[in-house]
């Protein structure tokens, strides 16, 4: 089974939570968004949980309120978006200061 | 004596003065100062965000502004609500607003509403509006006031700030996604209470107000399926493209 890593970056709350900018997740399989954020909840338990990363749900569903960016772009909301190997994410929660 | 309510144009001889400079920007001139007179604008919410737009939306001469926001003026308001003064402390928020706008445009309406948004009013103040203006604390807020602009097409200028980071988009279904494409419920773990500078959240207002100007006068290039993310931390400005969901 093939093993990859993802750069992962953070904004925003999640970067607060995590206490840092950014983090390298590893796996093996099928890369999705889903796994990727597996891999982090495995990491940051704690601070995955806290913007409702779940393990009972991460393989269905992503938190409401996640974007996750791929080169700025917005990727398809979906668990099952395949992620490249070896990619950097930007993993940005909505946001509600006013 | 100088008669300031002469008619010069669409305008009064005043207005013409007061808005001189900004009639000189290309694309914009009596035509648009005209739209701004003439446009109803919904803030929800006038705190260190909404104050900005309200401010900057007053000066420019927005005709009317439907303010929405609920509370007494409390002291940790002070360090970015800047509609609120220190004597207003204890007293109603939307009066303190309503009073430092009209001390800067005593010729604008203004209809305040001391009540935030919510599922039960969101048609009725939505309904008063041309364009409304998103600066509410709570997502349940801003999904209210989302659900009821698409139901009347009206375009929703969406800006919000935590810490020293901010965004910024318009929402105008079906021209552009909806705000529950990219916030389908309530995320967990925001809250209420989240680190704020004024000076984001004023940058931001200013940036939201310009937005408004643009929709309502039909300048330039709006935000749709665009989200400006700002990082003032390390001064940087970056525009995500944004899709409807498939």
């Amino acid at each position: 089974m093939s093993q990859w890593q993802v750069h992962l970056e953070f904004s925003g709350p999640l970067q607060r939570a995590m206490q840092t900018s950014e983090l390298t997740v590893q796996g093996s399989g099928t890369c999705t968004i889903s796994t990727v954020l597996a891999a982090l909840l495995h990491c940051q338990p704690a601070a995955a949980a806290s913007l409702g990363i779940a393990p009972e749900t991460v393989a269905s569903a992503l938190p409401p309120g996640l974007l996750v960016l791929q080169n700025r772009v917005l990727l398809p909301l979906r668990p099952e978006t395949i992620v490249q190997p070896g990619e950097r994410l930007t993993l940005m929660p909505m946001i509600s200061g006013g | 004596m100088t008669d300031t309510h002469t008619q010069t144009g669409d305008l009064t001889a005043e207005e013409a003065e007061i808005y001189g400079w900004q009639l000189d920007v290309t694309g914009f001139g009596c035509s648009g100062q005209q739209k701004l007179k003439q446009a109803s604008v919904l803030i929800s919410r006038v705190g260190g965000l909404g104050s900005a737009v309200a401010y900057e939306l007053a000066a420019a001469g927005v005709g009317r502004l439907i303010l929405a926001h609920a509370g007494d003026v409390q002291p940790s308001d002070l360090n970015r609500q800047l509609l609120m003064t220190h004597d207003g402390i204890g007293k109603p928020r939307i009066e303190s607003a309503r009073r430092r706008l009209l001390e800067l445009n005593p010729r604008m309406d203004i209809i305040a509403v001391p009540e935030n948004l919510c599922a039960e009013n969101a048609d009725r103040l939505v309904g008063l509006a041309d364009c409304v203006v998103d600066a509410a604390p709570l997502f349940q807020e801003r999904l209210a006031m989302n659900d009821a602009a698409e139901r009347r097409g009206i375009p929703v200028v969406e800006a919000a700030m935590y810490e020293l980071e901010a965004s910024l988009t318009v929402i105008h279904p079906p021209h552009t996604l909806r705000f529950r494409d990219l916030v389908p419920d309530v995320p967990r773990g925001w809250t209420r209470r989240f680190p704020v500078f004024g000076a984001v959240s004023g940058s931001v207002g200013c940036m939201a107000a310009m937005e408004t100007i643009k929709l309502l006068a039909g300048l330039g290039q709006p935000l749709k399926n665009r989200l400006l993310r700002i990082d003032l931390r390390l001064m940087q400005f970056e525009t995500i493209q944004l899709t409807a969901s498939e």
